[in-house]
């Protein structure tokens, strides 16, 4: 099975008048989107109105010449083929989220500028990325390697014929050779170019994924051009081998925790306790909750579990009964973006992405005997179930009961025979 | 009117120990119960041939017509200090419930009991005494219908103390919280307790715990 991954390459120091010509692509890109998204409001409404089968060659069909030759207004000649496939993915999820739920918005591609000339001032341009298409050496964007240097550069077609860059500078000392079959040689003088050339900086993991890519250029499929605090960046889609996924042999409940990090317990199949622990909250805000993921990503790679998280980010699940002073935990927002993170971390390590279900009054229930009550909560940080006597710390409580709820809908499952073996796999269960 | 007296105990041992360092006996007659309750000091073998002897030491006295209190003055007086000649000083607790409902206790070196009349802990007036560095308390008042006597060792109250603040006043809201005026019986207390005393240890205790329950109802 093939799987593909995204490499965030930076776009190391442009100068000047490449930001401003990256910063214009971005804006004529996001332009011409809008106006096809404009032009062809009332097609899409009325497809997603009925019951009619959607399919991308339809959507692809429904943009007719004219509308395309108008395109050429805004300059974006180089981006036409990726506009229409843009639009056609747009356009298809919004269908099929507006038959889901009619509450769906028409998609806006959002800009807070008016003029390009104006875009390189502002650090948070919030305007579509720009979609590539095809990796290719004369159109599109390519990645070119010095072998000199070891260095990765970028080629980005990003102007049409009518502006074309003159007077640029020539190859200089660099001597690159394009990321493609055969490893051509990559030459340019100073003659009038549609493309600019720009250096790329990275960390160790993603040079590890470069360097396949010098081995296997084919590797390479479509990019996205994006500004993100006023750094620029390019999104390669590379394809990568899908991990071998593992069997799962434990659970592994996540909650959030009082003092701002996570408390897991990992349960066997048996539902006894292997281990729980809690992970504090990291010292640094910035990338809290990448740190917060690499430290359960290293239980997961001891026990292998099937992870259990809370649903809706931990809405009304009770943590915390009143306002405590100096206690914060994990916002619903945040531990929804945690379990997102999860959710494509996971599978890169083979394993199946988090199972998310109900918090609804996750830390009054009783793992045990399912009691739900407020009572169980004698004080802000201890349960003892009125019950059946079960007693901890709320927080194991809660991690425990998300175990507790998965094997009782497993077993619910199983009773009703509906419990089938490949649809089962595919939702991260596994038997 | 005459009250019947309900007993119900249980124990946890130290995980990884085979014998329990608390004893409890029981001894009903017509006139009502007594009670010993003995928490050998430490754990294991050595924990149960201590309070195996102070269990039968006070049964040897009240069976030859002491006193609750009497008993447990004796037992204080001839216990030397801690420490002195490598004595280790155990707990006992000996508790006489007539079937009127006149409850007499006297205790060595162990936690207050809870008392709960209708599910409500009540204070019972204690008279504390020292004898060397053994805490003694005696205690005498009246049992109604519904009364329950709650004692437990020090290995229960220490039951996940450092992690969630496993405390009397915790034990006395918890018990106020799941009391049914139906069906809440000496067994069902004894089994609550005990239960969360275990869990709070994670089923691994790293004391020996023991809970036992009394509880005085009135005879139709």
């Amino acid at each position: 099975m093939i799987a593909y991954k995204t490499l965030m390459l930076k776009i190391y120091k442009p100068t000047k008048s490449k930001r401003e010509l990256m910063n214009s692509a971005i804006i004529r890109y996001s332009w011409a989107l809008q106006f096809l998204l404009d032009r062809y409001r009332k097609n899409i409404l009325t497809i997603a109105s009925s019951e009619q089968q959607v399919k991308r060659s339809m959507l692809l069909k429904l943009i007719d010449k004219d509308d395309l030759k108008k395109l050429n207004e805004f300059d974006v000649e180089p981006f036409k083929d990726s506009l229409k496939m843009e639009f056609a993915a747009m356009a298809a999820n919004f269908i099929a989220q507006r038959r889901r739920s009619p509450a769906v918005r028409y998609p806006e591609v959002a800009l807070n500028v008016l003029d390009p000339q104006d875009a390189a001032t502002i650090s948070d341009l919030r305007a579509h990325p720009v979609y590539f298409g095809r990796y290719a050496i004369n159109r599109d964007y390519c990645l070119m390697y010095d072998r000199s240097t070891g260095r990765f550069y970028a080629k980005l077609y990003l102007l049409n014929a009518k502006n074309k860059l003159i007077g640029g500078k020539d190859q200089g000392r660099l001597q690159l050779q394009y990321i493609f079959d055969g490893m051509p040689n990559v030459t340019w003088g100073i003659e009038a170019k549609r493309f600019i050339i720009v250096p790329l900086a990275f960390g160790r993991h993603q040079l590890q994924d470069m360097n396949r890519l010098l081995e296997n250029p084919a590797l390479a499929h479509t990019a996205r051009l994006k500004k993100i605090k006023g750094e620029y960046y390019l999104l390669v889609n590379i394809e990568c081998d899908a991990p071998q996924k593992e069997k799962t042999v434990t659970t592994l409940g996540i909650v959030r925790s009082a003092s701002g990090g996570l408390h897991y317990t990992v349960c066997d199949k048996s539902e006894n306790v292997i281990d729980s622990g809690t992970i504090k909250k990291p010292a640094t805000e910035c990338q809290k909750l990448y740190l917060l993921a690499k430290s359960i990503l290293k239980v997961c790679r001891r026990y292998h579990p099937q992870v259990v998280v809370e649903g809706s980010g931990g809405k009304n699940d009770k943590l915390l009964l009143t306002k405590i002073p100096g206690v914060k935990p994990l916002t619903t927002t945040e531990y929804m973006r945690f379990v997102k993170i999860l959710s494509y971390k996971l599978p890169i390590e083979g394993l199946p992405p988090p199972i998310e279900l109900s918090a609804n009054r996750l830390f009054n229930s009783c793992p045990v005997c399912s009691l739900t009550s407020q009572k169980n909560r004698i004080t802000p940080r201890l349960f003892i179930c009125i019950e059946c006597g079960h007693a901890s710390a709320v927080e194991s409580v809660g991690s425990l009961s998300l175990i507790h709820k998965l094997q009782k809908y497993r077993s619910n499952l199983k009773y009703q025979g509906k419990y089938i073996a490949k649809n089962s796999q595919d939702n991260g269960f596994q038997q | 009117m005459k009250l019947k007296i309900d007993s119900f105990s249980s124990s946890l041992n130290k995980a990884g120990e085979e014998v329990c360092g608390n004893i409890i006996e029981i001894a009903k007659d017509e006139t009502g119960l007594t009670a010993i309750f003995s928490d050998g000091e430490g754990d294991g073998t050595g924990a149960s041939i201590t309070s195996s002897f102070v269990t039968r030491m006070a049964a040897f006295l009240l069976k030859n017509g002491e006193g609750v209190n009497s008993v447990i003055r004796t037992i204080a007086d001839t216990y030397s200090e801690t420490g002195d000649g490598g004595n280790l000083v155990p707990g006992i607790t000996v508790v006489r419930v007539t079937a009127e409902g006149n409850v007499s206790l006297a205790s060595m070196n162990m936690p207050k009991p809870i008392v709960l009349k209708r599910g409500k802990p009540v204070d019972i007036d204690l008279q504390k005494t020292k004898n060397g560095s053994k805490q003694v308390y005696f205690s005498d008042f009246s049992a109604k219908n519904g009364t329950m006597i709650i004692l437990f060792n020090e290995g229960f109250l220490l039951a996940g103390k450092k992690n969630v603040g496993w405390d009397e006043t915790i034990i006395k809201k918890y018990l106020q919280i799941s009391y049914k005026p139906v069906n809440f019986n000496v067994q069902k207390i004894t089994k609550l307790l005990i239960t969360a005393a275990g869990s709070l240890e994670l089923n691994s205790p790293n004391h020996d715990i023991s809970v036992l329950s009394l509880q005085t109802i009135s005879q139709r």
